[in-house]
């Protein structure tokens, strides 16, 4: 049972040129995200997963543009439309950010004016885009922050960023953001930052406010506990592809790729069935960076499983191996098959 | 255990190049144009100034009879046509018995072509040997004033090559001094910070609020009247310093108070490292950068504050020869209607001032080579 | 040898707060207060904690990188006891041979203008009289220990990554093999594939060395891997001390429990445990009156709000539990299944 998508991301391609070379930090990614869900975007630094954010919000910071790809928003306020196309400065773009489509960060200090009540700012996006008054906009304001459970909201009101706590800016954070009743909302890493208790308080926020409003996330992290917990589809990215994309559950249960098996391998993770101080499974070699462009599979000279002559030749591209499960990953007959379609290069069936 | 090769950890891994922090600064430095423009002139400026002697087709004291004469450029057009070598003409002067008003008639007939190598007024090598030849100039008689004349007929443009011998090197002895008192106190204040801190930080402030102008009067009129023009001089730096430490203390200070509370000076500490190792090998090469960048920039207000006060007739007097002595002379309204070439000496200042500063940014830019990269 | 290595005994370190013009002290921060702690020795032993607990004040001030305000830190060494908190300059200095400190940020903690031998070496060019062949042969040696190519020794860390960075600076910390080791969040920097490369080169060193480790994190994953023991701190006291299985099972303050509760498991079928704790993590300046905890705890009563709880040992002689909790014996709280 699938939900249409409310946002349909295809081919989405970002990069810019630079001194070394060209830099791609996306390179093709392809997301739905189905309405009222829960989707999580996992990945170490440097895969692309907070560039994905910005580019769903067309806020690449320069001099990173989107390159080529779309993002189609089919939230019913409007007729389905391509964000890519948008001018980024221009008057669609910003009337759909913040009122359609908002944005959560790690850190609370820089969505935060420092210099403007937290009231403030809240209204401020109720007065743009709703074009309230003054009075309305701080009624609306003080509901806001009641429904993130922000302690005494209405004294909130008057406060400044720096009188609150980490888990407080959060809250306020997460109050602009949700002002304007936006139905998609990409939240970027929300609680690396916090303590581990305030933590599961703003999941625990975050998981009641998608059900009550209905909203669709997009939660980036690289905490597979969060994920585990909070997401019900979730997709890896390595290198500023996605490689795997599946059902919470099928990921964490059958791996297929093995750049996630090697994650969820290499995790330690609390109450997991390993002995205590054995050797951690690890994988080899570091993250390359972003200007590096490798013929064949990305992931393939730091792969256990790379079979030579296939791995380092041909490209991997993403297909369905079990129901409602895809990878990237050549060891798979599906993948293989539909990445061969694509290269025009004959190449000799790999031994099974 | 997996040994790390060296190939996973090449450019393309870890996307820095492998030099030494010197090299990255350097590239850094070389991104900014316009400071590595500012260095070459700066660095014309100061040969200029080393070898004022034989760059300077005149003595700055000789009288050449033709006062007040405006700039004389040569030219390529005489009336025969294209003329190489550049020519000047010769020139004659009479005084309007009207308008008492000196004119100059230029006197086509008298050519006198440009020439290099040419004899012309005795100078002396560094006081090691003589000689009379000059880069550029002009046989005797002819009006070769790239800037024109000032009253008593000396060509500005000699005097200003070796003016600058003064005014850029105040600039250096200054900062120098400057240097050791900013570095000094300003450390002292950042490492140890408490008291001491209070004090010096107070001290800086007291200081600062002084009106400068006012003060330097004040020291350079405590000045003895006997002293000789170089006792003058130095009397003049070190005033300017005990001033401009100032600044470099504060920035020292800074850079002290950020880097004593990062790890590796901990770490430094645990592994047994004395003071003065945890001050010389750990904070000095650290900020050497940054003081660098700050002493650059405080060159020119070195040079600005000299040139102001010999403007003001109470730093350096003639015959005495900085920038700011030449300037003197354009405090006379009548002469800057009638000569305004004479305020050609400031725009050399504005050119040495700015050139240090674009410098000094660029220097600035470079100073942490470990900041973000911008991607241009 | 004593089993312990290491004891404190009351440690403090607050710190003043100053406001107004002649910033007079209206008040103090107690980062550490009176914490009493026993090292085993050859063990890891955990110490977790959320901001504000003051853990890495706690391993620092052990080491006196940073000065205690009181308090005893007697460490049983190969040469025998000394009290570290009462130590003059050259004393000190000798004693940094057998403790030494393994930083949380690999970026901060090398001097980025020196060379990875220089950095490396110096423990050796400051506690050691050695010549520089020497000197290099155990650089070398260390490097090799640590799974670093010897053809770094010319390099500058900005050419590294962060978890060869790392190693760089695990290989300083142990250069003059010494008997203690404070380990400050070291992988919590790091990216998740890179942490189990350094958390084994963490347990084979120890295997290898027999170096006693003092393990802080907030990644209770990672601390039931990688500990013996485990100490919990909350607002600058300690507030559990157990073994690990013990304290992950059963632990005996609510405070532990929320912390248990609250870390998301990796494992889509968990069952979401209630104990969602609620609000902040109080002020070190402003403590609350009797137990700390006791404005976040679901069992609190009058007493909690009045007298603060000992650390006390609620299990057996044999296989001490300690926890600072007035209804440790009776409350029925949930651990890690």
């Amino acid at each position: 049972m699938t939900s249409r998508p409310i946002i349909s991301v295809r081919n989405l391609e970002v990069g810019a040129m630079s001194r070394h070379g060209m830099l791609r930090p996306l390179r093709g990614i392809d997301l739905d995200l189905p309405l009222g869900q829960t989707v999580g975007l996992v990945g170490e630094s440097g895969c692309g997963k907070s560039m994905t954010a910005r580019a769903l919000l067309n806020i690449t910071p320069a001099p990173m543009r989107i390159m080529g790809g779309t993002i189609i928003l089919d939230d019913g306020k409007a007729p389905p439309q391509n964000l890519s196309a948008l001018d980024p400065d221009g008057v669609a773009m910003r009337a759909i950010r913040g009122a359609r489509v908002a944005m959560i960060f790690q850190e609370p200090m820089t969505a935060l004016s420092p210099v403007h009540t937290i009231g403030d700012q809240i209204g401020e996006m109720v007065r743009i885009h709703r074009k309230l008054g003054r009075r309305e906009a701080k009624a609306h304001a003080i509901e806001m922050l009641d429904m993130v459970s922000m302690p005494n909201a209405r004294q909130r009101y008057d406060a400044y960023p720096f009188n609150l706590s980490g888990g407080m800016r959060q809250r306020a954070m997460i109050a602009m953001a949700l002002a304007c009743g936006p139905d998609v909302l990409v939240a970027d890493e929300p609680t690396t930052a916090l303590d581990v208790t305030i933590q599961a308080q703003i999941l625990e926020l975050l998981q009641r406010l998608q059900a009550n409003l209905g909203m669709t996330v997009l939660l980036i992290t690289h905490d597979l506990g969060v994920v585990a917990r909070t997401t019900k589809r979730v997709a890896v990215m390595y290198l500023g592809e996605i490689v795997e994309e599946a059902s919470t559950i099928q990921l964490f249960d059958t791996p297929l790729h093995p750049y996630t098996q090697g994650l969820l391998s290499s995790v330690p993770r609390l109450g997991g069935r390993r002995g205590r101080r054995e050797p951690l499974p690890t994988m080899r070699g570091t993250v390359p960076s972003a200007l590096v462009e490798l013929s064949g599979c990305a992931f393939h000279p730091r792969c256990p499983k790379a079979v030579g002559g296939l791995c380092d030749v041909i490209k991997p591209v993403m297909a369905e191996v079990n129901p409602g499960h895809s990878a990237r990953c050549l060891l798979y007959p599906e993948v293989l098959v539909a990445s061969k379609r694509g290269s025009s290069v004959v190449q000799p069936e790999p031994v099974s | 255990m997996t040994i790390e090769t060296a190939a996973s950890t090449s450019t393309a891994s870890t996307g820095q190049p492998e030099e030494s922090p010197l090299r990255l600064m350097w590239y850094k430095f070389r991104a900014h144009r316009l400071a590595v423009w500012s260095l070459w002139i700066i660095v014309g400026l100061y040969l200029m100034a080393i070898f004022a002697n034989f760059l300077a087709p005149f003595d700055p004291e000789t009288r050449t009879g033709l006062p007040y004469s405006p700039p004389s450029w040569p030219t390529v057009m005489a009336d025969d046509g294209f003329n190489w070598p550049p020519v000047v003409y010769g020139v004659t002067s009479k005084l309007d018995m009207k308008t008492f008003k000196r004119v100059y008639t230029v006197d086509t007939t008298r050519q006198y072509p440009v020439k290099l190598f040419v004899a012309g007024d005795q100078q002396s090598w560094f006081g090691l040997f003589a000689s009379d030849r000059h880069l550029i100039g002009v046989e005797s008689g002819g009006a070769f004033f790239l800037m024109g004349t000032d009253a008593l007929g000396r060509d500005v443009f000699s005097r200003v090559i070796y003016g600058s011998r003064i005014s850029l090197s105040i600039g250096l002895v200054g900062v120098s001094i400057s240097l050791v008192l900013g570095v000094i106190l300003g450390g002292i204040s950042g490492y140890f910070g408490g008291a001491i801190d209070l004090v010096v930080q107070r001290l800086i402030e007291i200081i600062q609020c002084f009106p400068s102008i006012p003060l330097w009067m004040a020291l350079a009129a405590a000045l003895p009247h006997d002293w000789t023009t170089v006792q003058v001089y130095f009397g003049i730096t070190v005033i300017l310093s005990l001033v401009g430490w100032t600044d470099l203390a504060r920035v020292v200070r800074g850079r002290f108070l950020s880097l004593r509370e990062e790890d590796f000076v901990m770490a430094a500490r645990l592994a047994g490292a004395s003071e003065a190792r945890i001050i010389g090998k750990h904070l000095l090469p650290s900020f050497a950068s940054h003081i660098i960048a700050s002493v650059t920039l405080s060159i020119p207000s070195m040079i600005l504050a000299e040139t102001s006060l010999s403007f003001l007739g109470i730093g350096l007097t003639p015959p005495a020869l900085s920038w700011g002595v030449l300037l003197q002379t354009a405090q006379n309204v009548n002469t800057l209607a009638i000569s305004p070439w004479l305020l050609l000496p400031g725009g050399m200042v504005i050119i040495t001032v700015l050139a240090f500063n674009f410098l000094g940014d660029g220097l600035r830019d470079a100073a942490d080579p470990f900041a973000k990269e911008r991607l241009s | 040898m004593t089993e312990n290595l290491l004891e404190l005994r009351k440690l403090s370190k607050h710190f003043p707060i100053h406001s107004g013009l002649a910033r007079r002290v209206t008040g103090e921060v107690r980062a550490v207060d009176d914490v009493d702690l026993i090292i085993k020795r050859g063990e890891t032993l955990g110490l977790v904690g959320e901001s504000g607990c003051g853990k890495s004040t706690t391993g620092r001030a052990i080491l006196r990188a940073i000065e205690p305000t009181s308090g005893e830190i007697l460490f049983h060494g190969k040469d025998g006891t000394v009290d570290v908190a009462q130590l003059g300059r050259t004393e000190l200095k000798q004693i940094r041979r057998r403790m030494q400190m393994v930083f949380q940020d690999p970026y901060a903690s090398l001097n980025p203008r020196m060379r990875v031998e220089e950095i490396i070496a110096e423990p050796l060019i400051c506690l050691e009289r050695m010549n520089r062949g020497d000197r290099r042969d155990r650089v070398v040696e260390l490097l090799e220990l640590v799974g670093l190519n010897s053809q770094y020794l010319a390099r500058y860390p900005h050419t590294f990554s962060g978890g060869q960075r790392q190693r760089i600076g695990i290989a300083r910390a142990l250069a003059l093999a010494p008997e203690f080791v404070v380990c400050d969040e070291p992988v919590s920097a790091l990216d998740v594939s890179v942490q189990a490369q350094v958390l084994n080169l963490l347990i084979e060193l120890q295997q290898r060395l027999g170096t006693t480790y003092l393990f802080i994190s907030h990644d209770l994953g990672v601390i039931e891997h990688l500990c013996d023991r485990v100490a919990v701190m909350y607002l600058g006291r300690i507030v559990e001390v157990a073994d690990t299985e013990a304290l992950l099972r059963t632990p005996k303050m609510p405070y532990v429990e929320a912390l248990l509760a609250s870390v998301p498991h990796a494992d889509p079928h968990a069952v979401t445990a209630h104990a969602i704790v609620r609000g902040e993590i109080a002020d070190p300046a402003n403590r609350p009156t009797g137990c700390a905890f006791h404005p976040r705890c679901a069992y609190a009563t009058e007493v909690c709000r009045s007298v603060a709880p000992e650390l006390r040992n609620v299990g057996s002689r044999l296989n001490p539990h300690l926890a600072a909790c007035h209804f440790s014996e009776t409350l029925q709280l949930t651990g890690v299944a």
